[in-house]
């Protein structure tokens, strides 16, 4: 079960009928969640992301704690084992986790018994974000067996592992554009989805850019997605910041673009945030 | 003194096991008779249709005495390498503290000295395992020590390693190489590969490995004498090629294969629940089923020329961690033998090259090839074993319980384990 006690770590196998009724109830009403505490605890910088949890916590009468990474005594040599533990005792109902070693969500659900969201570990998963993207084209059409084409490097994507995990439980059509790297190729590989050429993208109903993890060491293998890569059906998403005229040109980053998504994906983030919030501290109690 | 009989003894004569009978007399074998029953008048201990050959010598093991007893202490370790048919083992310098010095040597010494196994210790290549300022080599080689090893790192800094591997030679001891270019290994957490990438973790590559290997090589050739070199846990198939070139030109050396790298590839690591993962995370990392492929060929053609456990407990506290967090390590000893034995059987390897690989060249490796060989007047130390029984793995006695075998299934059972005619594991029937 992707959304359970353990909180959610990753949209691994997600059933597809769960992540239906999952999104039939960011359609409806919530419960009050006053009087249940999170903290946030986001090692990584993300503004938005962070925001957006506060936000859509705020909105079910959820209280915050926000943990500041410069703040705990990592620094002094405390493990982040001894950490967590010590936050736990505090009593939280959730943590929040975002943070560049992998799989560190995972152990702090194993260390603390708390329920964990994971907003991101390392290169791997940040299902949160994939299961707004995923909304967004439920919500479009919830009966379309979409074929979806990465733009950008899918290898240092978390955001890409995360979604591909639900699409191909979906059976939607993934392939990813060749930027030319070992790495996209591995990737493709590795998940059995195709490498297309960057002509190819005009046949997607969806091409996701992602953005170029330059923190992460990756760099511009391919110039930035533009009017003239979309045909008249495309539409295309980004779980944002988009780094303008890099990871897309500015001609596709206006609000009232026709064919972007990237506005419904803003619009998605709250309502499901709010749901994942909901679901994880209602079956935390069951 | 005591007389023992079995209807499969090990005869190497034969490469073969058949019925026969051998008295052992103050701790050694004092006589082997085949074909037949100890002699008339004489008491002797029937071990049955039980397999009876010699008990393995490991030359890698990281000992976990002094400061970290909460993993292992030499009580649990020599208990754990009882029942996995180990009789002496090698340790690693990279306990704490460090055995950087003649005074921790000799402190090591004298606290293994009364433990039914023989441990016998490496000393560190640099100071604190640094990588920078040489040990006392001299002092310390004229120890009874097994020879220098910075394992658990890598010696980076060549001009150290080309005199160490003089100053070693000289000696007729071993210098062990943890082969790992640690500028490019990055974190050695899981090998570059397909189930790495799919598990979001970023992959180490063979190159980190086959780099220091030629360079090692390299180095090895243009030194008169370079018959101290032993290479650690080989993992890559492309080091077995660099090794196999290099024998073939008849540069000398030895090289471990560990019951991990030889009987897993890098895709059980998706066997693991996310939590466990860190279970598989060793160094060096598990690789590809070709390296594995690679490695059992190596065995077979003699290139890798002995078994070692690389035994490393961690606690729960070091493995319950993210891959990227978590200590590097397995435990192996408890069931050394049924492991080894395992890849034998999936290697179709020769019952005399496995107890070559086993017992006969680690212990010469060690300088014990006069007492450690399966002839009278050797030390008496046979285990006891059933090569096919299928057990599956519950580790219990080492202190750690790190280990990807956990409840894993396995053929080969030690039954019994005696050391100078000392039974340390098991019961005679
Ligand atoms: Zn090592």
């Amino acid at each position: 079960m992707p959304i359970g006690r353990a909180g959610i770590l990753s949209t691994e196998s997600f059933p597809p009928h769960e992540l239906n009724s999952f999104f039939r109830l960011v359609e409806k009403p919530r419960t009050n969640r006053k009087g249940s505490i999170g903290m946030l605890c986001f090692f990584e910088a993300s503004t938005r992301t962070e925001l957006s949890f506060e936000m859509a916590g705020l909105r079910l009468g959820m209280a915050w704690s926000k943990v500041e990474p410069s703040g705990l005594s990592l620094q002094k040599g405390e493990s982040l084992r001894d950490t967590f533990q010590v936050l736990s005792h505090y009593k939280p109902d959730l943590f929040v986790v975002r943070h560049s070693v992998a799989y560190l969500p995972h152990a702090v659900s194993e260390w603390t018994g708390v329920p964990v969201i994971n907003a991101g570990d390392g290169i791997n998963e940040h299902p949160t974000q994939a299961l707004i993207d995923t909304f967004t084209l439920w919500k479009m059409n919830s009966k379309k067996r979409y074929s979806i084409a990465f733009f950008g490097d899918v290898f240092r994507s978390r955001v890409a592992r995360s979604n591909l995990k639900i699409w191909k439980a979906l059976n939607w059509n993934v392939s990813v554009v060749d930027d030319g790297s070992e790495n996209t190729k591995n990737f493709a590989k590795a998940f059995g989805i195709r490498v297309i050429p960057r002509r190819g993208i005009r046949e997607a109903d969806v091409i996701y850019c992602l953005r170029v993890q330059a923190e992460r060491g990756s760099s511009y293998a391919l110039s930035p997605l533009s009017n003239s890569d979309l045909s008249k059906k495309s539409k295309f998403m980004h779980a944002g910041p988009v780094v303008m005229g890099k990871d897309m040109l500015l001609e596709l980053c206006e609000r009232a673009h026709p064919q972007s998504l990237i506005h419904e994906q803003l619009k998605n983030s709250l309502p499901v945030r709010e749901a994942i919030l909901d679901e994880v501290l209602k079956r935390a109690r069951a | 003194m005591s007389w023992f009989y079995s209807k499969k003894v090990w005869n190497p004569k034969r490469g073969d096991f058949v019925s026969g009978a051998f008295e052992v007399k103050g701790g050694r074998f004092s006589q082997f008779i085949f074909g037949t029953l100890p002699p008339k008048n004489q008491k002797w201990i029937d071990l049955g249709g039980s397999h009876v050959g010699p008990s393995c010598v490991d030359v890698h093991i990281h000992a976990r005495d002094f400061e970290e007893c909460h993993k292992e202490t030499f009580e649990t370790l020599s208990e754990a390498a009882a029942k996995g048919g180990v009789s002496v083992g090698a340790c690693l310098a990279n306990t704490f503290p460090r055995m950087d010095s003649p005074a921790r040597v000799q402190e090591f010494l004298k606290r293994v000295k009364n433990l039914p196994i023989r441990l016998i210790p490496f000393a560190a290549v640099t100071e604190n395992l640094e990588g920078k300022t040489g040990t006392n080599w001299n002092a310390l080689l004229k120890m009874p020590i097994a020879g220098l090893s910075d394992d658990g790192k890598p010696i980076l800094n060549a001009e150290i390693f080309g005199s160490v591997l003089k100053a070693v030679s000289r000696s007729g001891k071993i210098l062990s190489l943890h082969e790992e270019d640690t500028t490019i290994s990055k974190g050695s957490l899981l090998h570059e590969s397909h189930t790495s990438c799919r598990l979001g973790i970023e992959g180490s590559c063979s190159g980190a490995e086959i780099d220091m290997v030629s360079r090692d090589l390299e180095i090895a050739k243009k030194v008169k004498d370079s018959s101290a070199l032993h290479f650690a846990h080989v993992s890559t198939g492309e080091a077995v090629r660099l090794l196999k070139a290099a024998k073939k030109r008849g540069q000398k050396f030895s090289a471990e294969l560990t019951p991990h790298h030889g009987l897993l590839s890098v895709d059980h690591a998706e066997e693991f629940p996310a939590m466990k993962l860190s279970t598989f995370k060793v160094c060096p990392p598990i690789r590809a089923k070709e390296d594995q492929e690679a490695l059992w060929a190596g065995l077979r053609d003699g290139v890798i020329d002995m078994f070692a456990s690389d035994h490393a407990p961690h606690s729960l506290l070091e493995k319950t961690q993210p891959m990227e967090i978590a200590a590097h390590g397995m435990i192996g000893l408890e069931f050394y033998f049924p492991l080894i034995n395992e890849i034998r059987l999936r290697t179709k390897l020769s019952w005399q090259k496995f107890f070559e690989a086993a017992a006969e060249r680690p212990a010469s490796r060690l300088s014990l090839h006069k007492t450690r060989r399966w002839a009278v007047g050797a030390d008496a130390s046979f285990i006891v074993f059933n090569p096919t029984a299928v057990q599956k793995l519950h580790w219990s006695r080492s202190k750690s319980a790190n280990t990807p075998f956990q409840g894993a299934s396995v053929r080969g059972k030690v039954e019994q384990h005696w050391i100078n005619g000392v039974r340390v594991y098991g019961e005679t029937r």
